[in-house]
C-alpha cells in the first residue's frame, strides 16, 4: 500500500465536513434572520440549559457540572487537562505532555476497585465517547454523576461514575459567528539534571572502590573533563543538546449558532497545532523528525422542528488528526536522553556521531538519524436522536429514539533508516585529527515503511426512551421514564463489545421541597454467560428543600438549604476478562520436530473456564447537604459509601498446582471506598464587577476486605493487603546502614542478595531472623487520600482574572518509580544531581551517610521497595492563571464585532511541594508541560 | 414524506431490537474448544507439539533457567559471569536462599509446570480417540507417547523432590487432597508406564521418518526405566537414614532401608535398553574420528549421522540464542553465562592416562599458548574453548584468553560492562563447528545417549558386584572412540567407582546430569570449591598459567532435595516440606 492510498480516504472526509458546514450555514443565512424578540419562546430557553442526563429530576442526585466558561479559561489545548481541581470528587492526574497523547488520567472519588480499571464511564451527548474526542469550544458543561442514583439508567456501566459531557447547541436567534484564537509557548514543567563528565567520573571510581574494584579513571583524567573538550573529554548534557526550552502551540476555533423556530445550529471547525521539545530536527532535506501534532475538527449540531410534535437532532463530529514523530518509541528515546553516558560526544567528527560499541546509539541519532513516522487518525461520529410528542394522546408524554454511528480509524506509516556512530580512540599526533574507531551499527538510507498498526473501528449504539410528566393536584410532580439502550463496539479484529440494557425511573416532588426517587435497571453484557449475563441495578434517593418550607422562607440567612440522602447499586462488565466462561484452547509456545527447524504452533487447554462470571457491583450510599447563606455563600457538604463486591481475584492462589491448569478469575473480591467531599464559596458582585472564590476538597479512603491472599506464616498478618487501602505500596521497613560486617553478623539475615557494610538494613518484622518477603509491609501514603481545588476569580471593569489551584495532600513517591533520577549508576543509569545533595554511604563518612554506598553492580539488596525510598510528595500547583480584556462595547462594534476580549492564559505556571528533589507528578518519559498563551475571542 | 420517515426508522428500530440473548451472545465460534480440537488429527497434532514443547532441554536456557545461565552453572563444570548481576545463579553461590525464593525466583524448576505437562498429557491420553481421521495404530502409538512423556515429568519431579502426590488422570476436583507418595510408589509408578509404552505394539522402536526425529520411542522408555532405577538405586534414595530427617515422612525422601537388588534392577534395566536398542538400529557413533565422534553423538541428529542418540529436544529458540548463551563474551559476543571452571578441565586426563599437574605455575614455551592443554583427551578440545584454542570455521583465529587478550578480561571505556569473561575457558561443545557470530545452525539438546546405558551397567554392575568384565568393555567402547586409553583391569570398586564419576563428568559434561548425579551420590560439599587459572602473556611470548582458588560457593545439607514452592505448602492439601528448608 502507498501513502497515497492512506491520503485519498482524507479528502473525501474533508469535503463531507466542509458540505456539511456550509450546507447548515447556508441554511440558516439564507433563511430569515429571527429577530431577539422572538427568543422568547419558552423551548429555547430548556435547550439551552439542557444537560443531557437520563432524567429530568436533579433535585435530588448526585452531581457537579461546569460550564464551557471555567472550563476554557483553564483549558490548553485537550479537555482532560482543563478539568484540574474544578469539581469535588474528579481526581485528575497529569500524564504526559507528548502532543496527542496528552490526557490525564481521569478517577471519581479514587479508587472504588481494585479490579482492572477505575475508569469512569465518558458520555458526549449521551453516547459513548472518548473525552478527548472532542473540542472544548464545543463543550456546553460537563456534568459529573457520582451516586447510584445519579447513575441509575447507565446500570451496569456506571459503577466507576459517570462524566456526561453536553456540547452546544444551536438556538433561536441571528447567526452569532465566534473566532477563537489561541497562541502558545510551552516548556518543560520539570526536567532532571545529570552531572558532567567530571563529576560522573569521581563518582564511579568511588563506586568501584566500594565495591572493591580498582578505579577506572585516572586523577588526571578527571582534571581533563573538568577542563573539558567537546571531542576528547566531552561532558554532554543530553538534555539540553536535544530538548527545546520552548515551543509553540496554536488552536483556532470558529463556530457559528443560530436558527429560526424550525431550525437551529450550531457547527464550529477547529483546528490545532502542537509542536514536541525535541532540537535540531530541522537539518534534513523534506522532512523534521520532531513530534508534530496537526488535528483539524469539525462539529455540526443541528435541530429540526418537523412538526409541533415532532423533532430530530442531527449531531456529527469529526476529527483528522495527523502526527509526526521520530521512528523510535518515546520512551526509548527519554530513556537515552536520561541515561546516555555524558562521556561520549555528540559528534566524533565531522558530522560522525559518537558512540562506542556498548552505547552504540546516541540520543541526537536516535532522534534525528532513524527517520520519521506519520500516525494518522480520523473519526466521525455520528448522533440522531428524534422526539416525538403524543401529548395529543396523552398529556406529559413523549417518546424518542436515539441512533449513534462512530467511526475511528488509525494507521502508522514512515520513513526510516540507521546511522552508524564512531568512538575516538586518540589524536593523530601529526593531522592533529581524531583518531577514530571502525563504525558501530550500519548507516542505511532511507526507506519508506509499509503501513503498519492500521486498525478501523465501529460502535453503534440504539437507544429508545418514553417520558412522562404530570402533575398530581396543584404542586406535586411525577416524571417517570423508560430508556432501553444496545452498543456494538467492535475495535479492531477483536470480537465485538455487546452491552444492552432497560431501566426506569420514578420521580416524585411535593411541593418543591419533597423528593423521592426510585430507579432501576436491567443491564446485560456478552462478556458473560447466558443465564448470568443480566444484572438488576436498583436505587432509591430522597431530597427536602427546607428553605422552601414556611419556617425558612423568610429567613435573611439562609437562602437555600437542601438534604439529601440515597442508595443503590450500579455496576461494570469491562472486568478485562471476556468469555471466561467458555473453555477453550489457545495457540502457545511451538516445537520442531525432525530435522527442518519448521516449528509448529503448539496448542494447549488455556486457564480453566469460571462459568459464574458476572458484574462487579458497587453498593453506594449517600448523604449531602446543600446551603446558600446571606446570598452569597455556599456550602455543601457529602459523605459517600461505595461497597464494592464481585471484584475478580485469583484463584490460583489457593487452587493447588497438582490439578495441572489455572483458573479463571472469580468474583469474590471485596473493597470498600468512602470521603468527604466539601465545597465552599463566595460570590460577589459589585458596581464596576465582582469576585468569587470556591474551595473543593476531597477526603478519601479505602479499605481491601477480600482479596483471596494465601495464608502467611503466624506473626507476619502484616503481609495482607487485605485491610489495607486501595493501592497500597508494600515493601520493607528501612533500618539504617550496615555499619560493619559485625553488625552485619549480629543482625538478621537479608535473603535479597550479598550485604556488605553501608547496604541498607531492614527490620526483621515477624522476628524470624530472616530478612524476607514476609518482612514487607504497608510502607508510604500511595493510594489516594485527600486532593483539592482552589478557583479564584475577579472582575473590575473590562478586566477579569481567574485562576485554579489543585493540590494533593497525604501522598507519597515511590523514589524507585523513578529510578534514573534516584538510583545513580544503578542498571547504567547516569547520575542526576540529586546525589551532589546526598551523604552516600563510605568507610570514612559513615556518621553522616543518607544515603547506602554508591555500587556499579546493581545491589538488589538495596534497590528494591523499602520505606527509605518513599517521600512525601505532597503538592499545590497553580494549575492555570488567565487574565483578560473586554473591549468596550464601542469599540468592538467599530471592529463590526459584538465583543472582543483578549487575553494571557498560562497553564502549571508553579508549584508548591515538599519533596526536596523532583516534581511530585512526573518525572519520565516525556515531561508535563507549563504553557503560556495569548489568545484572542471575538463574537460577531 | 414524514411517514416514510416514520416507517423507515420503525423497521431499522426493529432490526436492533431483537431478542436480548442473541444480541449478547458470542459471534461464531473462532477458537477451540475440546471438542474441536480432538475431532481431527490436525487439530490433535498442534496440541501434540505443545506436549513436547516442555520435555526439559539443556542447550536451551536464557530467560527460562537462571535468567541465562543453565542448570550446569549450579555445578562445578561452570561459573556465570559475576558482573552480569541479573544471572541468578550468583545467589546460589552466595547460598544466601530460602524456599521461597528458591521456587520462584531461581527459575532452575517450576514446580507447578510438571502438572500442567503431566494434565496436558492425560487429557491427550483421556480423549484422542474422539479424533476420526486416523488410525487406531496412530492413536495407540500416541498414548504409548504421552505416557513416556508423563514418567519423564514424574522423573524430573523425582529427582529433585522425592516424593510427590501421585496425579493419574487429568484431575477435575477444584481442590483435591494428595499426600506426598512413597519414593517406592513414585519410582513403581514411573517404571509403570515405561513398562506400558514398552509394552504397546504401536509405538515405534525408533522413528523411521527424520521428520518425525524428537518423539518419544520405546528406546526412550527403556533408557528412562534404567535411569529412573539408577537413581532409586543411588545412596540419596537407597538409605535407611536419610540425609536429613523428616520423621515418620521418611518414606517419601527415601526408601527407609538399603536393598542391593535395587542396583540389580538398574543393571537390568539397563542391560536389557542396550539389546534393545543395538538391536534396533542404535549404536555409538564412531564413524568420524576421534576428534569428531564425540560431538556428532553429542550435538548432532540422527540424518547427520547420530546414531547415539536415543532422544533429544528441539526448541524454538534460535541458534543464536544458544550461542548467546554458552558463548563467551569477547569476539564471540556471547554473553558468558556458562563459563568452565577449571575443575571441569581437571576432569580430563591425557591421552596416555596421565593428568597435567596443575598445582604449580605452568609456563609455556614461546609461541605456544596451549602447550597445556595439547595432550588432553579429545572430548576436552570438542567441549571447551581455552586460551590458544583455533576457532573452528576460521582457523586463523586463535583465542586470546590471557589479560588484555582479545577474549580476556579488558576494561574499556564502559568499564567493567565491556569486561570479556571471568573464567579463562568458554563453552564450545553446542557451539562446536558454529563459532563464528554469522552461522546459523539447529540446536538440539541431547536428554539421552546409548553412551549413558552403558554408564548405567557400569555403575549399577559395579555396585552389585564388583568390577566385572562387560562394565570395563562397555567404558572402554566409550573411551576408545574418543581416542583414550583402555580401563585399567586392576581397579577396585572404589577404584572403578571413582573413576566412573569422573568419566560421566567428561563424556556428559553439559548435559544435565552431574548436579543430580552428585547429589544421588551424596557427595559431601560438592560444587563447593571452584578453581580457575590466570592466564598471563609476557614479552617473549610465553605463557604461564596459575590456578588459583575462585570461588568458595556455599553448601548446605538441605539442598540434597529441591524445596517446595512455599505457596504451595501453604495451601494445605497434604504436602510436606522437605527437610531443613
Amino acid at each position: 500500500m502507498n501513502q497515497q492510498y492512506i491520503y485519498a480516504k482524507y479528502p473525501r472526509i474533508v469535503l463531507y465536513t466542509l458540505l456539511i458546514f456550509i450546507a447548515t450555514n447556508a441554511y440558516s443565512f439564507g433563511g430569515k434572520k429571527t429577530t431577539i424578540q422572538e427568543i422568547s419562546d419558552p423551548d429555547s430557553v430548556t435547550v439551552k440549559d439542557e444537560v443531557i442526563l437520563p432524567d429530568s429530576n436533579h433535585e435530588i442526585i448526585s452531581y457537579n457540572t461546569v460550564r464551557n466558561d471555567d472550563i476554557i479559561k483553564s483549558s490548553t489545548y485537550t479537555v482532560g487537562n482543563a478539568l484540574f481541581g474544578l469539581i469535588p470528587g474528579l481526581i485528575v492526574r497529569q500524564g504526559s505532555g507528548e502532543p496527542g497523547v496528552d490526557s490525564p488520567n481521569i478517577t471519581i472519588r479514587g479508587y472504588g476497585t481494585f479490579g482492572n480499571s477505575n475508569a469512569p464511564l465518558v458520555l458526549v451527548d449521551g453516547f459513548e465517547h472518548d473525552l478527548n474526542s472532542i473540542s472544548i469550544e464545543d463543550i456546553e458543561s460537563i456534568t459529573v454523576l457520582k451516586d447510584a442514583s445519579a447513575a441509575i439508567l447507565y446500570g451496569g456501566r456506571a459503577a466507576n461514575g459517570v462524566i456526561a459531557v453536553t456540547t452546544k447547541r444551536g438556538k433561536i436567534d441571528r447567526s452569532n459567528i465566534e473566532v477563537n484564537v489561541l497562541q502558545g509557548v510551552q516548556t518543560p514543567l520539570y526536567l532532571p539534571e545529570f552531572v558532567g563528565s567530571a563529576d560522573y567520573a569521581t563518582i564511579y571510581n568511588q563506586a568501584l572502590i566500594n565495591d572493591g574494584l580498582p578505579a577506572l579513571y585516572t586523577n588526571e583524567e578527571i582534571q581533563n573533563y573538568k577542563t573539558g573538550d567537546p571531542i576528547y573529554y566531552p561532558s554532554t548534557n543530553w538534555l539540553d543538546k536535544m530538548v527545546k526550552n520552548v515551543t509553540p502551540a496554536t488552536k483556532l476555533n470558529v463556530n457559528a449558532t443560530g436558527g429560526n423556530d424550525k431550525i437551529q445550529y450550531y457547527a464550529s471547525i477547529g483546528y490545532l497545532s502542537n509542536t514536541g521539545i525535541y532540537n535540531h530536527t530541522e537539518k534534513h532535506e523534506g522532512y523534521s523528525t520532531n513530534i508534530k501534532y496537526e488535528s483539524l475538527s469539525f462539529r455540526s449540531n443541528l435541530d429540526i422542528k418537523l412538526n409541533d410534535e415532532w423533532n430530530v437532532k442531527i449531531d456529527m463530529q469529526g476529527k483528522l488528526d495527523n502526527k509526526n514523530a521520530p521512528v523510535d518509541s518515546t520512551s526509548s528515546i527519554w530513556n537515552a536522553l536520561y541515561k546516555y553516558p555524558t562521556y561520549i560526544p555528540v559528534y566524533a567528527k565531522d558530522g560522525l556521531l559518537g558512540g562506542t560499541s556498548y552505547y552504540p546509539e546516541n540520543p541526537m541519532g536516535l532522534i534525528n538519524e532513524k527517520g520519521h513516522m506519520n500516525i494518522h487518525k480520523r473519526h466521525l461520529l455520528t448522533n440522531i436522536t428524534t422526539e416525538y410528542n403524543l401529548e395529543r394522546l396523552v398529556k406529559g408524554l413523549k417518546i424518542g429514539g436515539r441512533f449513534g454511528y462512530d467511526n475511528y480509524y488509525t494507521v502508522t506509516d514512515g520513513w526510516q533508516k540507521s546511522f552508524d556512530s564512531y568512538s575516538v580512540l586518540g589524536k593523530d599526533e601529526i593531522t592533529g585529527e581524531p583518531i577514530l574507531s571502525s563504525a558501530y551499527g550500519a548507516k542505511t538510507v532511507l526507506t519508506y515503511f509499509e503501513p503498519e498498526d492500521e486498525r478501523q473501528s465501529l460502535r453503534l449504539n440504539v437507544q429508545g426512551y418514553i417520558d412522562y410528566s404530570t402533575e398530581l393536584g396543584s404542586s406535586n410532580q411525577l416524571n417517570a421514564k423508560v430508556l432501553y439502550h444496545q452498543d456494538e463496539l467492535t475495535l479492531g479484529s477483536e470480537s465485538p463489545y455487546y452491552t444492552q440494557s432497560i431501566g426506569g425511573i420514578i420521580d416524585y416532588s411535593i411541593k418543591d421541597t419533597y423528593f423521592a426517587k426510585a430507579g432501576m435497571t436491567y443491564s446485560g453484557s456478552e462478556a458473560f454467560k447466558k443465564g448470568n449475563r443480566f444484572a438488576l441495578f436498583p436505587s432509591i434517593s430522597a431530597g427536602w428543600i427546607l428553605s422552601n418550607e414556611s419556617f425558612l422562607k423568610d429567613s435573611k440567612v439562609i437562602d437555600y438549604l437542601k438534604l439529601r440522602a440515597s442508595a443503590g447499586t450500579v455496576g461494570r462488565s469491562d472486568l478485562g476478562l471476556r468469555f471466561a466462561y467458555r473453555d477453550y484452547y489457545k495457540y502457545f509456545g511451538s516445537y520442531s520436530f525432525g530435522t527442518s527447524g519448521i516449528y509448529g504452533g503448539g496448542l494447549i487447554q488455556s486457564d480453566a473456564s469460571n462459568p459464574d462470571l458476572t458484574f462487579e457491583k458497587a453498593d453506594k450510599f449517600e448523604i449531602s447537604f446543600e446551603s446558600v447563606i446571606l446570598k452569597n455563600v455556599n456550602f455543601s457538604a457529602t459523605y459517600f459509601l461505595d461497597n464494592r463486591r464481585n471484584i475478580l481475584v485469583s484463584r490460583n492462589n489457593i487452587a493447588p498446582s497438582i490439578i495441572g491448569i489455572e483458573f479463571r478469575d472469580v468474583n469474590a473480591g471485596e473493597a470498600k471506598s468512602y470521603g468527604l467531599e466539601l465545597s465552599l464559596g463566595i460570590n460577589k458582585s459589585t458596581n464596576n464587577g465582582g469576585y468569587f472564590a470556591q474551595l473543593n476538597y476531597t477526603l478519601m479512603g479505602s479499605e481491601v476486605l477480600y482479596n483471596a491472599e494465601l495464608p502467611v506464616p503466624e506473626g507476619s498478618e502484616y503481609y495482607y493487603r487485605t485491610g489495607n487501602q486501595i493501592g497500597q505500596a508494600f515493601g520493607l521497613e528501612f533500618a539504617g546502614f550496615f555499619d560493619s560486617h559485625e553488625d552485619i553478623a549480629n543482625s538478621p539475615v537479608q535473603q535479597f542478595g550479598e550485604v556488605n557494610p553501608g547496604d541498607m538494613k531492614y527490620k526483621d518484622k515477624n522476628n524470624d531472623g530472616y530478612v524476607n518477603e514476609y518482612d514487607k509491609g504497608p510502607i508510604g501514603d500511595t493510594g489516594l487520600k485527600s486532593e483539592f481545588g482552589l478557583i479564584l476569580g475577579s472582575n473590575y471593569k473590562g478586566f477579569d482574572i481567574q485562576a485554579v489551584i489543585q493540590g494533593r495532600l497525604g501522598s507519597s513517591m515511590y523514589m524507585g518509580g523513578y529510578s534514573q533520577i534516584y538510583w545513580p549508576l544503578i542498571n547504567e543509569n547516569g547520575v542526576s544531581t540529586y546525589i551532589l545533595d546526598q551523604t552516600p554511604w563510605t568507610e570514612s563518612d559513615k556518621a553522616h551517610a543518607n544515603y547506602p554506598k554508591l555500587t556499579t553492580v546493581a545491589s538488589s539488596n538495596n534497590y528494591r521497595s523499602s520505606s527509605f525510598w518513599y517521600k512525601d510528595a505532597d503538592f499545590a500547583r497553580l494549575r492555570s492563571a488567565e487574565l483578560g480584556y473586554n473591549f468596550s462595547e464601542s469599540l468592538a462594534s467599530r471592529c463590526k464585532a459584538e465583543k472582543i476580549r483578549v487575553f494571557l492564559r498560562g497553564t502549571n505556571l508553579f508549584t508548591l511541594t515538599n519533596l526536596e528533589y523532583g516534581d511530585p507528578e512526573r518525572m519520565t518519559s516525556y515531561p508535563a508541560m507549563k504553557t503560556y498563551n495569548v489568545g484572542v475571542n471575538v463574537q460577531f | 414524506m414524514k411517514n416514510i420517515i416514520s416507517i423507515l426508522f420503525l423497521v431499522s428500530a426493529s432490526y436492533y431490537f431483537t431478542s436480548c440473548d442473541d444480541y449478547l451472545e458470542m459471534p461464531a465460534q473462532t477458537s477451540f474448544n475440546q471438542d474441536s480440537v480432538f475431532v481431527n488429527y490436525r487439530n490433535a497434532e498442534t496440541y501434540l507439539y505443545s506436549l513436547y514443547e516442555r520435555v526439559p532441554s539443556i542447550v536451551l536456557g536464557w530467560t527460562d533457567i537462571l535468567n541465562g545461565p543453565s542448570r550446569v552453572s549450579l555445578t562445578d563444570e561452570a561459573g556465570s559471569l559475576a558482573l552480569q548481576s541479573s544471572y541468578r545463579s550468583h545467589k546460589v553461590y552466595g547460598g544466601n536462599v530460602d524456599a521461597t525464593w528458591f521456587t520462584t525466583s531461581l527459575g532452575e524448576d517450576y514446580y507447578s509446570r510438571h502438572w500442567t505437562s503431566i494434565r496436558r498429557n492425560f487429557i491427550m491420553i483421556e480423549n484422542i480417540d474422539n479424533v476420526s481421521d486416523i488410525t487406531t495404530t496412530e492413536k495407540e502409538r500416541i498414548k504409548a507417547e504421552c505416557k513416556i512423556l508423563i514418567a519423564l515429568e514424574y522423573f524430573e519431579l523425582f529427582k529433585r523432590y522425592g516424593g510427590v502426590p501421585l496425579v493419574k488422570e487429568s484431575l477435575t476436583a477444584d481442590y483435591p487432597i494428595l499426600d506426598r507418595e512413597s519414593i517406592e510408589n513414585v519410582v513403581n509408578y514411573i517404571v509403570e508406564l515405561c513398562d506400558e509404552a514398552i509394552a504397546s505394539p504401536n509405538l515405534p522402536a525408533k522413528v523411521t521418518r527424520s521428520i518425525e526425529f524428537g518423539r518419544a520411542t520405546k528406546a526412550l522408555a527403556y533408557g528412562l526405566k534404567a535411569r529412573t532405577l539408577l537413581y532409586a538405586a543411588s545412596p540419596l534414595f537407597n538409605t535407611a537414614t536419610p540425609y536429613m530427617s523428616l520423621g515418620e515422612n521418611n518414606k517419601s525422601i527415601c526408601y527407609t532401608n538399603y536393598d542391593k537388588n535395587r542396583w540389580k534392577l538398574a543393571m537390568d534395566a539397563a542391560s536389557e535398553a542396550i539389546n534393545f536398542c543395538e538391536s534396533n538400529g542404535y549404536a555409538i557413533v564412531t564413524d568420524y574420528g576421534i576428534d569428531r565422534n564425540y560431538v556428532v553423538a553429542c550435538c548432532k541428529r540422527p540424518k547427520d549421522g547420530n546414531t547415539e542418540i536415543m532422544f533429544g529436544t528441539m526448541n524454538s529458540n534460535s541458534s543464536a540464542t544458544v550461542r548467546y548463551t554458552w558463548s563467551f563474551r569477547g569476539r564471540q559476543r556471547g554473553a558468558a553465562c556458562n563459563s568452565p571452571t577449571h575443575n571441569a578441565v581437571e576432569f580430563y586426563q591425557n591421552r596416555d592416562g596421565s593428568k597435567v599437574n596443575w598445582d604449580q605455575v605452568i609456563r609455556t614455551s614461546a609461541g605456544n599458548p596451549d602447550e597445556p592443554y595439547e595432550n588432553l583427551d579429545p572430548r576436552f578440545d570438542q567441549t571447551i574453548a581455552y586460551n590458544g584454542s583455533v576457532w573452528r570455521t576460521n582457523p586463523t583465529m586463535i583465542v586470546e584468553f590471557f589479560d588484555a587478550g582479545e577474549d580476556g578480561v579488558t576494561d574499556g571505556k564502559e568499564g567493567k560492562k565491556t569486561a570479556k569473561t571471568e573464567y579463562y575457558y568458554g563453552t564450545r561443545k553446542y557451539l562446536n563447528g558454529y563459532e563464528e557470530t554469522s552461522s546459523g545452525f539447529l540446536p538440539m539438546s541431547p536428554v539421552m545417549r546409548l553412551a549413558e546405558m552403558y554408564f548405567i551397567y557400569a555403575e549399577a554392575s559395579n555396585e552389585y558386584q564388583g568390577p566385572n568384565a562387560t562394565a570395563f568393555d562397555l567404558l572402554d567402547a566409550i573411551r576408545l572412540r574418543s581416542g583414550m586409553p583402555e580401563v585399567n583391569r586392576s581397579f577396585s570398586q572404589e577404584e572403578l567407582r571413582d573413576f566412573i564419576v569422573n568419566e560421566r563428568a567428561v563424556e556428559f559434561y553439559a548435559e544435565d546430569h552431574r548436579y543430580f548425579d552428585v547429589k544421588r551420590w551424596l557427595v559431601q560439599n560438592p560444587f563447593v570449591n571452584i578453581y580457575n587459572v590466570k592466564v598471563l602473556k609476557w614479552a617473549d611470548d610465553t605463557y604461564t598459567y596459575e590456578k588459583y582458588l575462585h570461588q568458595e560457593r556455599a553448601w548446605y545439607d538441605h539442598w540434597y532435595l529441591h524445596p517446595f514452592p512455599q505457596a504451595e505448602i501453604n495451601k494445605n492439601y497434604g504436602l510436606i516440606q522437605n527437610p531443613g528448608w
